[in-house]
Order: structure tokens, then sequence, then C-alpha cells
């Protein structure tokens, strides 16, 4: 500081001067905040023995952590986490397929994995590095295996769902006098009842697969028939109430909270934001998931760590912290899906375990039909009819 | 140092020539050759999804071009004269696409022409002060982001939306009008994001129209229209074609506004390419339809060059 005020003294132009002065104070102002500054890292880096250190990155989908879960694993293993997030599965698998996406640990859904799997584009994980896998639900390992045999790849991280939401007024309200159908499917597959809901609004998903699953579900068949002759028979079925849909939206929660639809075929979760959303904007919108009772798909989604990661230790870290019973019911608690963390129960909050739509019972649990992995051409099928039936209007 | 510098960067001129060149090279010829490569090639289960076209093996290099992906969509041509509509519409799913994808942007380009060339004329007719204003009123939109001024235009046009409470509230409509997710929404949509590409080449045209020779026309007594239709529009043509250009050519690609404000039953070219792309997983197919796609394309730009370069020939 004082050479510097030496200096604008023996420049001695005002203008100058107080240019200086500017500048002086600038410094004097930034030095103080220099001065506590290291302090802080030797604070960081005193680390305890468990800390590991290092770097993570992590590909996730949006919405999809407790409002702790990377905090308390930074704090715990000292790993610096960069968290970035997608919207679906086909943006993740672009960046896979493509390769050196960067990223050491991914959360794809069990259809999309078997294919990757088959590229050969993860790597195999290592058990005896997540001491915690032993809490894992063996019923859900089991689904798991219609995409990765062995569960060799893939290790659950949430499932839930894919069924459809409604606005219970605005459905009392359009059905007038018929009262709500014994097969909830009906709803959103009869034209008898769409019809009259058409009036308040009908969005589908706008994913084929999803969507052909569903249907076969409710004519009575495999939700994972995608042969030529179903898909003929099911895309019948759909034109016949495609004039009452209005729009095809994957992730329908602005459409449900706001009461721009009143029937919505969503991801439970995704209802469930809806529902809460309408709550805290007090709008009236009284929203509620429907699991039909002939069944609906059930789906999971999974941690994978892709074979060009750099932090594969690390990955491992991650895995076997989201795996801590704690760590996993904070995040149904966030979120409103259930953990396949068969000790997490007794830490997720009463009304998010006792939900018989989020956690389900045995009996349901028996009806739900996992969406197995399809072949190309299958899934080539289910693309082109889905757009004929989206035409079709 | 300077002159041994010299030795090695081109000259000024060349130096000032080659940058945009350059920038062609990495940003569009560069990344065309890839995309052509892979549509060439075979959709494959591995990483990445499409085989390589060229193998070697035991000291003989094979490049294997496969024009299937091509065939398919020709296929389709074939077919497409062969049957009804309501076929078509089933069968020939890229032709109907391509097809859906022009007419939006055929429309667009109109609604933006009749739309922006008042707005541009009357820009350039401004006093020096005015003007900048003015140019400052159509770009400032443009630095909120895209897909914000889209969901804009969902809260304007929906059930609940500022339109239809508007007209409920004044008793002109008794239930909602659906606005949302009709091809009148898409229209809407379109229009509204492309409107400055087409304003902005229409004025820097206009601007540059010698003024005396407006004020030869008024002393020969002709009258406002007839300058307009005799002079104002013949010398602004090559504006009129920048601007449909400028509008045409990203509007027929166009895929996020159809996804956000459509219903959904109109498939456009896009829609099918991100189909392609994604859950199909054939990276080569949906490579040979972007490939198709410019090949269409590049015939107006041609066409708009040549045009360009009678123009200068004649000046």
């Amino acid at each position: 500081m004082a050479t510097q005020q030496q200096y604008s003294k023996s420049v001695l132009a005002l203008a100058l001067g107080a240019a200086f002065a500017l500048a002086g104070c600038g410094q004097k102002e930034e030095a103080p905040k220099t001065e506590p500054a290291p302090a802080e890292p030797v604070a960081a880096a005193a680390p305890e023995p468990a800390k590991t250190g290092g770097q993570l990155n992590i590909y996730n989908w949006n919405d999809y952590l407790g409002e702790t879960t990377l905090a308390d694993f930074e704090k715990a293993t000292g790993i610096k986490v960069k968290y970035d997030v997608y919207d679906s599965n086909e943006v993740l698998q672009a960046k896979l397929m493509t390769g050196k996406s960067g990223y050491d640990l991914v959360v794809p859904s069990l259809e999309f994995a078997a294919k990757q799997i088959q590229s050969g584009i993860y790597a195999e994980i290592d058990r005896s590095k997540i001491p915690n896998y032993a809490n894992l639900n063996p019923e859900i390992l089991k689904k798991a295996e219609a995409a990765d045999p062995g569960n060799k790849f893939l290790v659950p991280y949430m499932w839930g769902t894919t069924a459809f939401g409604i606005n219970v007024d605005k459905v009392k309200a359009a059905l007038g006098s018929e009262s709500m159908p014994a097969n909830e499917w009906e709803l959103i597959f009869n034209p008898k009842y769409t019809s009259k809901l058409k009036s308040c609004g009908i969005s589908f998903m706008d994913t084929g697969s999803d969507v052909y699953s569903m249907v076969n579900i409710y004519l009575g068949k495999d939700a994972n028939d995608h042969s030529e002759a179903q898909l003929k028979a099911a895309t019948e079925t759909l034109k016949k109430v495609r004039k009452d849909v209005r729009v095809f939206n994957s992730s329908p929660i602005d459409l449900l909270a706001n009461g721009d639809v009143c029937v919505a075929m969503a991801f439970n979760g995704d209802t469930y934001i809806a529902k809460n959303r309408a709550v805290e904007a007090k709008n009236g919108q009284n929203i509620e998931y429907v699991v039909p009772k002939s069944g609906t798909i059930l789906w999971i989604d999974n941690m994978a760590i892709p074979k060009d990661a750099q932090n594969v230790e690390n990955a491992h870290h991650w895995i076997n912290h989201i795996l801590d019973p704690k760590v996993a019911a904070g995040i149904s608690n966030y979120v409103n899906y259930a953990n396949p963390n068969l000790k997490a129960t007794e830490f997720v909050n009463p009304e998010i375990a006792n939900d018989p739509k989020i956690f389900l019972s045995q009996e349901a649990m028996a009806t739900l039909q996992a969406k197995k992995p399809i072949e190309q051409e299958a899934q080539k099928l289910i693309t082109r009819y889905f757009n004929q039936f989206k035409a079709s209007k | 140092m300077k002159k041994w510098l010299s030795k090695f960067l081109p000259g000024g001129r060349s130096g000032v020539i080659a940058v945009p060149y350059l920038w062609l090279l990495f940003f569009f010829v560069l990344p065309f050759f890839f995309v052509l490569k892979i549509s060439f090639a075979e959709p494959d289960i591995s990483q990445p999804p499409y085989t390589p076209l060229m193998t070697h093996e035991d000291s003989k290099t094979t490049i294997t071009l496969n024009t299937s992906k091509y065939t398919t969509i020709l296929d389709e041509v074939k077919s497409f004269g062969t049957t009804s509509w309501s076929e078509a519409a089933e069968q020939s799913q890229y032709v109907i696409a391509y097809w859906n994808a022009i007419k939006l942007a055929f429309f667009t380009m109109v609604f933006t022409l009749l739309i922006g060339y008042p707005l541009a004329y009357n820009i350039a007719r401004a006093s020096e002060a005015t003007r900048n204003t003015l140019l400052m009123l159509v770009m400032i939109p443009f630095w909120t982001s895209f897909l914000l001024r889209v969901y804009a235009w969902i809260g304007i046009l929906k059930d609940n939306g500022i339109i239809n409470n508007l007209l409920l509230g004044m008793g002109l409509i008794d239930a909602p009008l659906q606005m949302l997710y009709t091809p009148f929404s898409v229209l809407i949509g379109m229009v509204y994001n492309y409107l400055p590409f087409m304003i902005l080449p229409l004025y820097a045209h206009l601007t540059k129209l010698d003024s005396r020779l407006f004020e030869a026309a008024a002393d020969l007594g002709a009258s406002k229209w007839t300058t307009f239709f005799q002079i104002t529009l013949p010398l602004s043509k090559a504006g009129i074609i920048a601007g449909c250009m400028m509008v045409f050519i990203p509007a027929v690609g166009e895929y996020v506004i159809p996804a956000l404000l459509g219903g959904g039953d109109v498939v456009f070219i896009g829609n099918k390419l991100m189909d392609d792309f994604g859950p199909n997983l054939d990276w080569p197919q949906a490579s040979a339809v972007a490939v198709v796609m410019l090949a269409l394309l590049i015939a107006p730009i041609v066409w708009f060059q040549r045009f360009e370069q009678k123009q200068q020939e004649a000046a």
C-alpha cells in the first residue's frame, strides 16, 4: 500500500491520483479476503483417516437425490463430486455410446441398460468394495436380472411403477353420472370414458414402449409382447382414443400440477411431485396416483460404472454410500420413490413407507411386469406404430 | 521477428478470408462428413453403435458402404405415389415427415415475410435515433433463453392461460378455446421465434436503398403505392430472398417448437430423426435422414446464389 501511495503522490495529476486511489482501495478491499483464505483449505485438507479424497463425476436423472445426499458423501469421504443431470434415457445413451463421456457413475433404466450392457460399455461392479450390497432387496435384484444376468453391471437405485395420475375432482366432474370403472385402465383406454375426460384433458407419455406395455396390460396380454400382430391390435385400440388425447409428454408434472390435464400417464414419482407442487401452490388441484388392480409396469433405475470411467474406486464408494439405509431413506423421503434397500424402510417417513402405491404390497408386487430389453427390430416397429397412432387424430 | 512470423502467416487479405472458411471447415464440412460416414454404416450393438466402414484383415483393407439406409427412404418415395394418402401416412412416414416439415417451414416463411416486411420497412424509414431503438426491440427477446420464450407461449395459449382468461372474463366465450397443442400454436411459436431472422436481412437491404430514387418517383407523380411496387419491392428482392432462406432452412429441421407446442399429431422430420437416434438406436438411419434433408435444402441455396450472382453481374 505504501509504495502505491508514494507513487500516486509523485504522479500528482489529480485525475490519475484519484484513479490510483481507487485502485488502492480495490486492493485494500481484496486484501482481507485473501488473508483468511489459506486457513480454509488447511481446515478442509485436514483429512480424517477414512477420507479418500479425489474426484467423482456423476450423471444422474434430474430431481433424483435427497436434500443432503451429496453433501454428506463429500463430507464423509472428502471426494469432490461433479454432479450433472439428464431427463431422458436417450440423452444418457447418446453420451455413453459415443464414448469418453467423462462420467464415473450413471443411472440408466433397466430396459435401456440391457442394450448398453451388450455393447460392453460398463465395467463390472466389484461387490467386495460395497459392504452395503447385502442390504439390497433380492426380489428387485431378481427382476433386474432381466437385463443384467447375474447382476454383474447394475446396482438398483430406485424403483417404481408407470401408470397414470388423475385430478380427482376434475375427473369426477367430467364423468358426471358415470361411476369410476372397475378396471382403472379403462379411464385412459376405453373411448366411453376418454370421450368424457377429453374436456378436462388427457396426456399420454411420449415413449412408445411404455404406452404399448400399458395397452398390452389393459388388453390382458404380456406387457413385453411387442410382436407385430400384437402391436397392430394395440394400435387399433389406441386409435379409438386418439382424438381424446390432447398432448404427449413423458414427464407431465406441470400439466398435472396446474390442472392443464386431468388424466396423465406418468411415472409414480412424477405424479407425486405434481401432487406436492399443487399442495404447495394451494391451487386446489387434488392429484392422486392410480395403480390399476390388474397390474402395471415396474421400472428399475440402476447405478452403473462406464468402462472408461477415471474414478472407479470412488464410484464404488458412492454406490456403497447410496446403499446405506439412512442415505437411501433420505432419497426416498425427498423424491417419493421406493428404494430397493431392505434396511432403509424404518428410516423412511411413515406416510411414504406406508403408501401402498409407493412401497407396494406383496400381492400388488406380483401383478407388476418389469419392462424387458427390446430387440432393435421390435423397437423400430414400436416407433413406427406409435407414430401411426399419434398421427391418426 | 515480425518478418519471420509473416513467412508463416498468410497476408492480411487472405488471412481475413481464411477465418470464415476455417470456421466452415471445422464446424460444417467436417461434421457433415462424419454424418455422411455414419449414414453408410450399419447399426451395431457396440460403442459407438455402428459398424466401421473400413476393416483391415490379412493386410487387405475393405471399405463397406451400406446404402440400405438410403433405400429405406427411397422405397418410401417410390411407394408413395401408388398408395392412398391414409396408407401413405402409415407406410411412408419419412416422406410424410419431410413433407410436413417443408410445409411448416413454408408457412412460417410466408407469415414472417408478411409481418416482417412492413416492420423492416418502417424501421429503415425511421429517423436514425428511433431506428436503433426499434432494432433493439427486435433483438432484445433474443437475449432470453429460446426455451423460456417457447414456454411463455404455453402460458399465453393454454386453456387457463392469459388469452382464454381474458376472453372468458369479457364474456366473449363460454368455454376456453383450445389453442395450445394445435397446428395453430406450432405456427405461432415458429413465426414468433423466426421473425428476427426475416426482419434483419430485410432491414439491411432496405436501408441501403437510395432515397433519391423515391424523390425522383414522387417528382414524376408516382403515388406511394406505385413507388413501393415499382421501386422498393423490386430493389429489395435480394433481401426478401435472403430473409426467406434464413427462416426456411433452419425451420425445416425445427424440433423443439413442435415438440413443446404441438399436440403430437403431426410428425416432422426432426421427430423422425430423434426416433432413430434415440429409442431405435439406429444412428446410420438418423444420419441418412439428415443427409437427405441437407440435399433437399441445398437446391434452394444454390438457386439463391445463382440469383445473387446474376444480380451482381447486372449491377
